[in-house]
């Protein structure tokens, strides 16, 4: 177990009777960046402050570098949080922020002043050390925020959604920042978050959690492209998913009879496929091509355009199919160009069904 | 606001005037003197005086704040909503009740037969004169005051941000160095507020001195007392009073300036571009 | 563990600190109602007969009856010199409003050892010293600036659209105050009816330099301190803290109790979006 940074062993905790984390558990590895991403109330702020010994566990255990955390108090634990709204003392100039950790440690004077320049000057700051926290910018005091967690050294780094109070543009800097401070220092980050695409750019893991419960772990092609169940698959990516019965068996590749249709799926390695049994797959928003591409492919459908949405250099469009389903294709900004439809018009979409994924657990 | 102007301020500025003026043979006098002050300022009774009174004032303040301030802080950080506000009420309340009465009662608590001496004669351990000392002083003070200076540090307390205290624990601060560097210097200003008050009335209260404390402990307040009723010499009384005032807003205004000294201007004027 | 310890501690803490501040309270309390002429114990029997031989005193009733002639005049020309200064400093901003509000606020920051001699100093000079008026007087001065403080607190609460909604409508500004703000201020100024009778019934130092032959009931009471008798002031003592207590009490519910849910009602009749009174939660 020590040669993990952190692990969690079915840790349950309740706050009244509800519980907002119940049965997590999870390894992470020296030098990992996982990304917990989930919705609101889905238990990742409370698994990060577990970790960090901000709350106690009502049932299970933490271990952080193969010691048991349990009994220890936030202040006995070496695992520094990098807070959403900063949490900087204000009363504090920007050094003495950066050296509070150390100073707690009791590190004498002279180190601990070369050590707040070294990390302030490790996240590009090194001119501010001696700045009242009120005469900076937003992105300056989540620097501040970090440098004050990276001066101990940790072999644990939290962060509670970090650039959550930062502007857009700052806000995607920001990320290869962290992402090459990672890399550079080799500590490990577990980073919480409710940005989606945040997370799929900077983690090397990513965990899925919803209701308490951890939904799916794993890399981020892995959790975008292969989600493990319905959850996963609506909330990570833009897709579709069809649920019916499979009414046909031909080696890999099964039919299923759904209300909207018929449709082929291939399945993946390892799945043995019962004909009569319940099955959802899911097809990704931006493996459908349109009528207008050219030839239509095994799999389709015909639906009316009913909306529009253009988010930078992707566009969604949105069908209502015959039986009433909202169908989603995702195209590039240009390609649209090509999809010369109205909205009312009717028009259809296909995909191959090597390009469905079957979900493991409907 | 008129009815202030008539009767406040020109009551004030009246009392400046006032001691300067003398008092000869129980008329008074508007010749324009410093005699008042030379007189006053020059004696070593007043001397001893003066400095009784302010040290008085000061262990007052500052016990009280010490005192208040564990009790401020159970009430902010370690009970529930609708407990503190129970306790608010519990606090405001004794605060507008007679403050002669309660000192008159807690002469019967602290007289050599009354309850405190009784309860400790059951055990056996010989009676406490309490009655007439400092002591007895600085209980009295206290009953005029606690309740304000935890109202006022409560205040302060409860605007405290959370988030520090857990920033604070997160990088190794325990339960007693979170309260030193978090919870203090985000309340500093409800606490100095909370001792300049205990302090100012400390330091011009007289019935507490009279009541409890001994008769040789005599108090700016008292002196200022005797001087009206008997001999109506108002212009030293105004002369005192006025010390008073002065001592007041220096201790007050170095209380501030303690708590919240001029900050330094940056080393580097530049500004950043990196956001 | 050491953590409930420690919370166990705190609450001790706070129970102290009540049992000393109510101490004096309930004790002058408990012995008004002993039979015994000492007052300690044990008990002897529960007897009024204090309470009794206080109405019999000439001194004290008639202090009494100053107490709460001087209170009552008091109550309303301060809450109406506060309330009226409130709104004024709540509507307007004007030039010298730092110095108004500081003026207004001042008197209870002043010792009142010094501002009693002031005053007393003042009224001499302009004749006015020596009776109950200017007891009332002074009593107005302190006074009003809680009154100030009470109804300022409730009109910032309060939404000024409102008043504006009124005279759009065609109502003058007089109208304007009677018909939207006095209901809506009405928890805060009885309340300051109740605190500034409080402040007046209680008052003691500036009573005692300023009053003459004519006195309120707290210089009666310091006065008969310095004699013999002791047993009627327990209960003497008790009329006052238990007048005061009453006074208080209440005009903590009016703005506490009667303000949240009034203003809901108003919030609701006015369609307004929902009324915001929650309390602070506890983490």
């Amino acid at each position: 177990m020590a040669d993990k940074a952190v692990v969690l062993e079915n840790v349950v905790k309740r706050f009244d009777q509800v519980a907002a984390v119940s049965g997590v558990s999870l390894e992470i590895d020296h030098g990992e960046f996982v990304a917990f991403i989930g919705p609101s109330g889905c238990g990742k702020t409370t698994t990060l402050r577990l970790i960090a010994g901000l709350e106690e566990p009502s049932e299970g255990a933490v271990y952080i570098d193969g010691r048991l955390m349990n009994k220890l108090k936030p202040w006995e634990r070496e695992t520094p949080l990098v807070w959403q709204n900063f949490a900087l003392f204000p009363y504090l100039t920007v050094a003495k922020n950066v050296e509070f950790g150390l100073k707690m440690r009791k590190v004498e004077k002279a180190t601990r002043r070369q050590k707040v320049r070294e990390a302030l000057d490790k996240v590009g700051i090194g001119e501010l050390a001696n700045r009242q926290i009120a005469q900076l910018s937003g992105g300056q005091k989540q620097r501040v925020g970090l440098a004050r967690a990276l001066v101990t050294d940790p072999t644990v780094l939290l962060l509670d959604e970090p650039l959550g109070s930062l502007d857009a543009h700052l806000r995607v800097r920001m990320q290869s920042e962290l992402r090459a401070l990672q890399r550079e220092t080799g500590i490990t980050f577990v980073y919480v978050t409710h940005n989606q695409s945040e997370a799929l750019a900077m983690a090397d893991r990513i965990v899925v959690m919803d209701l308490g419960k951890v939904q799916q772990a794993g890399s981020p092609q892995e959790v975008y492209r292969t989600p493990q169940n319905r959850f996963v698959a609506e909330f990570v990516g833009t897709n579709n998913i069809f649920s019916g019965r499979i009414t046909g068996v031909e080696g890999r590749r099964i039919t299923v009879e759904t209300p909207t249709g018929a449709f082929k799926v291939q399945t993946q390695d390892g799945i043995q496929p019962v004909t009569g049994d319940e099955a959802s797959f899911v097809i990704a928003a931006d493996r459908i091509s349109t009528a207008y591409e050219g030839e239509l492919a095994e799999n389709r459908v015909e639906g009316r355009l009913t909306g529009k949405e253009f988010v930078g250099a992707v566009a969604t469009l949105f069908l209502e199919l015959p039986d009433g389903t909202e169908f989603k294709v995702q195209k590039q900004e240009h390609q649209i160009a090509l999809v010369s439809a109205e909205l009312g018009d009717s028009f259809a979409v296909s995909w191959e069904p090597e390009a469905a994924f079957l979900l493991p657990n409907p | 606001m008129i009815w202030q102007a008539v009767f406040f301020i020109a009551a004030l500025v009246f009392l400046v005037l006032m001691s300067f003026w003398i008092v000869e043979n129980f008329r008074l006098v508007r010749s324009y003197t410093i005699d008042n002050w030379t007189e006053l300022l020059w004696s070593g009774l007043f001397h001893q005086v003066y400095i009784r009174t302010l040290v008085y004032a000061l262990v007052a303040a500052v016990a009280a704040t010490v005192l208040a301030f564990p009790f401020a802080y159970a009430l902010a950080f370690k009970v529930s909503p609708g407990a503190r506000r129970l306790a608010i009420m519990l606090l405001i309340t004794p605060f507008f009740t007679s403050y002669v009465v309660r000192l008159y009662s807690w002469q019967l608590i602290l007289a050599e037969d009354g309850i405190i001496n009784k309860a400790l004669a059951e055990v056996g351990l010989g009676p406490i004169g309490m009655l007439g000392t400092p002591f007895a002083t600085l209980i009295g003070y206290m009953t005029l005051f606690l309740p304000l200076v935890t109202l006022l540090i409560l205040l302060s307390l409860v605007n405290v941000d959370r988030d520090l205290v857990e920033a604070a624990n997160n990088l190794g601060a325990g339960r007693v160095r979170s309260v030193f560097s978090v919870v203090i210097p985000s309340a500093k200003i409800g606490i100095v507020f909370a001792f300049s008050f205990a302090f100012i009335l400390a330091f011009g209260d007289f019935i507490a001195p009279t009541l409890l404390g001994s008769s040789n402990d005599v108090t700016l307040s008292i002196l200022l007392n005797s001087k009206i009723k008997s001999g109506a010499d108002f212009p030293e009384a105004a002369t005192v009073a006025l010390v008073m005032v002065v001592t007041l807003l220096v201790v007050v205004f170095a209380a501030f300036r303690a708590a919240f000294p001029p900050q330094k201007k940056s080393a580097t004027p530049q500004q950043e571009s990196l956001a | 563990m050491s953590d409930r310890l420690i919370k166990y501690g705190f609450r001790l803490y706070i129970v102290l600190g009540f049992a000393f501040i109510f101490a004096p309270i309930v004790s002058l309390m408990v012995f008004a109602f002993n039979e015994d002429r000492f007052p300690s114990l044990p008990w002897r029997g529960f007897s009024t007969r204090w309470f009794e031989a206080v109405f019999e005193t000439p001194e004290f009733t008639s202090a009494l009856k100053n107490s709460l002639v001087v209170g009552a005049i008091v109550a309303v020309i301060a809450t109406f010199l506060g309330g009226t200064a409130a709104y004024f400093l709540n509507r307007w901003n004007f030039r010298g409003k730092g110095v108004y509000l500081g003026i207004a606020v001042l008197p209870p920051c002043i010792p009142l050892v010094i501002l009693g001699l002031a005053l007393l100093i003042y009224l001499k000079e302009i004749g006015l010293s020596g009776s109950l008026t200017s007891v009332v007087i002074s009593h107005v001065v302190i006074a009003s600036a809680f009154a100030l403080g009470i109804v300022r607190m409730r009109l910032t609460e309060m939404d000024p659209s409102l008043e504006q909604a009124a005279w759009n409508l065609g109502s003058s500004q007089w109208r304007a105050i009677k018909e939207v703000v006095l209901p809506q201020a009405l928890p805060a100024i009885v309340a300051a009816l109740l605190i500034t009778m409080a402040v007046s019934w209680d008052e003691f130092i500036i009573s005692w330099f300023v009053s003459g032959l004519d006195v309120t009931l707290p210089v009666a009471i310091f006065n008969e301190l310095q004699g013999q008798v002791r047993a009627r002031i327990n209960a003497i003592g008790t009329i006052v803290f238990g007048v005061t207590i009453l006074l208080v009490v209440l005009a903590q519910v009016a703005l506490f109790v009667w303000a949240k849910t009034g203003s809901r009602r108003l919030a609701v009749a006015t369609d307004e979006a929902g009324y915001e009174g929650q309390p602070a939660t506890e983490v």
